[in-house]
């Protein structure tokens, strides 16, 4: 019994020593730890791609919206809103629903799931993807 | 006088020690580093998510900043693990470190630097105020520069957000600055008088407990009572004053703090209402904000705390700082053959008080036993103290052997000069490890002879652990013979040439100081002895006397025919 306990006591003293040398004296395993966890803040958060959103003043009219200030080609998805602290609706758009004319973008929507209370409404159109490093720590979290 | 501490000669003082661990003291800098630079992006990947499921739905990209989101948090807690170990060492070491350094200073410091501190003081400066010293420099320095990084950070960003945003969350620092700074300053001031009382306080607990006893017989008990309420009394004000500024200088920056929030929470409001800024950048703002008023309260009661702290640093400081041993410049081995002794001219006065040996000179022979008797407060200790280099004489000189002991080591001195005082000192621990202060590579044989020829054979033999028996407050109570007994016994082991009793039978009855001259005649034989008493029987067995009144050399010459013929030194034993 009094064995085991010296050797107990020896392991632990071992373990001990081990154990500041490991968190405490030796930096290397601290130097790791702080450079793999660099290496995946900028790994994950470079490999995350967020919508860059571009917000436009736009009118609604007879199933249209009407973008008087940009001109797009082609779009997948808008955005539209009055106040976007009360809604945001999202609009999944066909090639054939936009139209561009100059420097004014013309939208037909149909089945809308919502009725503007007025014709001056605002739309967000995500018009590139950034990453996540970007917008963090280069924009502060602002979208552009 | 030592010079007066602030921030940066603090930093420059303690500097010393951050260098010798500056390793871990960088791991430990970066470790806390990482975790700012967390606390900063956490923020604004949280904001990024609330826009992207808020407005847009957007569950893939939600989850993919959640899982780097909780990643980071992961790595975070890990680092954190090992910047608090990192933490935890350092402060182990620093106070270590530094403790150990204070107590060789100590050790080192000059007799007449320690003549006027109080043990309590030294104990406390050595105990407490060391740590004060490590809470700095992980607060005052590390933390500070840290913190002022991450301020520098989270400004920047705010900046970056809005500029508006930025200029008005610093609007009330300048005005921080200046209510700290000021505060500050009393704080010190106030600290510095805590730190004097409590010094004092300290010092007279110390002596107040080692003299209970004595202060019982005296029946000084209500008067002891008064002044330890006196001295509460003094401290609680103190205390209170601190309080009071502290509180002041926090309640003033909160108040700042508090209406540029409310000027921030109207400019949040005003750009959210025009849909100028997202539920997201509005979470960040007000997430910077009040980690900037951290920060800026952090400054205000850490500067505030500073003060406090450098004013016990200051003790320490100055307890660094006190007149060396190292200082004595001889370097010589003194090495004594007759053992003869020559005070030549010697001048001496303790600081700021007049000279108490002025021009004064006396002989002593080679291996012969002199007595140096006269009133109390005529330099005959401070003659014996100067002989052990404890003093130095500011002229003249001291001469064993013909040598001048200002050219001879410390060590090669106190080799060859041996001291028996009344309180002999007795460590708690065994009569062995007592008597190896005398030498510390002494034999078996060695300790026992000594002890013999001392006079303690008996006595340890009849002890069930002889020589290994644990004495002092937690073992064997020793008796004041038994005590110069081990004085003895210590001198036999040393053998010093020159023996300087310093009214080392006093305290002893005359049946027991009678064993205890016998002791001293069979050790003194060949060697010079100069015996300080009051004592007749301790006079009687020197064969020369010499009476000194007011550092003058009065009378001196033999014993027996001085005793007879000298009217002051008869009135002195009162002989009639």
């Amino acid at each position: 019994m009094d064995d085991k306990g010296t050797k107990r006591g020896v392991y632990r003293k071992k373990f001990a020593n081990l154990y500041v040398k490991m968190t405490a004296k030796n930096h290397s395993l601290f130097l790791i730890l702080i450079l793999v966890s660099v290496i995946v803040l900028f790994g994950v958060t470079l490999t995350t791609k967020v919508d860059v959103v571009a917000t436009h003043d736009a009118k609604f009219e007879n199933n249209t919206i009407y973008i008087q200030d940009a001109g797009y080609d082609s779009l997948q998805k808008i955005y539209v809103y009055e106040n976007r602290n009360e809604a945001v609706h999202k609009i999944k758009l066909e090639p054939e629903m936009v139209k561009k004319t100059g420097n004014s973008t013309e939208i037909l929507v149909e089945d809308l799931d919502f009725i503007p209370q007025t014709e001056d409404i605002k739309v967000d159109i995500p018009v590139r993807e950034i990453t996540l490093f970007r917008r963090v720590f280069l924009q502060g979290g602002k979208n552009e | 006088m030592n010079k007066k501490l602030n921030y940066f000669s603090t930093i420059k003082f303690l500097s010393k020690y951050i260098l010798a661990y500056k390793k871990n003291y960088i791991m430990f800098a970066i470790g806390w580093l990482f975790d700012i630079l967390l606390k900063l992006f956490t923020p604004i990947m949280f904001a990024v998510m609330i826009d992207e499921i808020v407005y847009y739905q957007n569950v893939s990209v939600y989850l993919r900043i959640s899982v780097a989101l909780v990643t980071m948090i992961l790595f975070a807690c890990i680092v954190h693990f090992f910047t608090q170990q990192q933490y935890a060492y350092l402060q182990i070491m620093y106070s270590f470190e530094i403790k150990n350094d204070l107590f060789n200073a100590i050790q080192q410091a000059k007799a007449e630097a320690l003549t006027d501190m109080q043990t309590g003081d030294i104990l406390n400066t050595l105990q407490s105020h060391t740590f004060e010293c490590m809470v700095f420099v992980i607060r005052n320095i590390i933390h500070t520069v840290n913190n002022l990084l991450a301020l520098t950070f989270y400004i920047i960003y705010v900046f970056v957000i809005g500029w508006k945003f930025g200029v008005l969350m610093l609007v009330g620092v300048p005005i921080s600055v200046y209510a700290t700074i000021k505060f500050g300053k009393i704080t010190r001031k106030c600290s510095d008088e805590y730190n004097t009382v409590y010094g004092k306080y300290s010092g007279w607990l110390m002596e107040h407990l080692s003299a209970l006893r004595d202060l019982r017989l005296l029946g000084a008990q209500k008067v002891e009572e008064e002044k330890f309420v006196g001295f509460q009394r003094k401290l609680f004000k103190k205390e209170n004053q601190n309080s009071v500024i502290t509180l002041s200088s926090q309640s003033v920056v909160q108040t700042i703090n508090f209406l540029v929030q409310m000027a921030v929470y109207a400019l949040c409001a005003f750009y959210a209402c025009r849909g100028e800024i997202t539920i997201g950048v509005l979470t960040i703002i007000l997430n910077y904000f009040v980690n900037i008023k951290d920060k800026v309260m952090f400054f205000s009661t850490c500067f505030v705390e500073a003060q406090r702290r450098i004013s016990r640093i200051q003790r320490v400081y100055d307890l660094f700082n006190l007149p060396s041993e190292k200082e004595w410049k001889g370097k010589d081995k003194l090495c004594v053959t007759s053992g003869k002794v020559e005070f030549k001219q010697i001048t001496f006065g303790y600081a700021d008080k007049q000279s108490l040996f002025n021009q004064f000179s006396l002989d002593i022979e080679g291996g012969r036993k002199i007595a140096l008797v006269g009133k109390s407060g005529s330099g005959k200790t401070t003659l014996a103290y100067m002989l052990t280099g404890f003093y130095q004489p500011t002229e003249g000189e001291i001469l064993i052997d013909g040598k001048d002991i200002s050219e001879c080591s410390l060590k090669s001195i106190r080799e060859n000069v041996g001291i028996v005082q009344q309180d002999v000192l007795v460590f708690d621990g065994t009569i062995r490890s007592n008597l190896l202060f005398g030498k510390r590579d002494a034999t078996e044989e060695e300790i026992l002879e000594a002890c013999e020829r001392a006079g303690l054979g008996e006595f340890i033999r009849s002890l069930k652990d002889g020589i290994d028996t644990v004495v002092g407050s937690k073992g064997v109570g020793l008796s004041g013979g038994q005590r110069q007994r081990i004085a003895i016994a210590r001198i036999y082991l040393k053998n010093p040439q020159i023996i300087l009793f310093d009214e080392a039978t006093s305290a002893l009855d005359s049946e027991t100081e009678a064993f205890i001259h016998d002791s001293w005649e069979k050790a003194l034989v060949g060697r010079t002895a100069i015996v300080i008493s009051h004592r007749l029987s301790s006079v009687m067995m020197c064969e020369k006397v010499a009476l000194i009144e007011d550092g003058v050399l009065k009378e001196y010459g033999e014993t027996k025919k001085l005793l007879e013929s000298s009217e002051e030194l008869r009135t002195l034993f009162a002989i009639s």
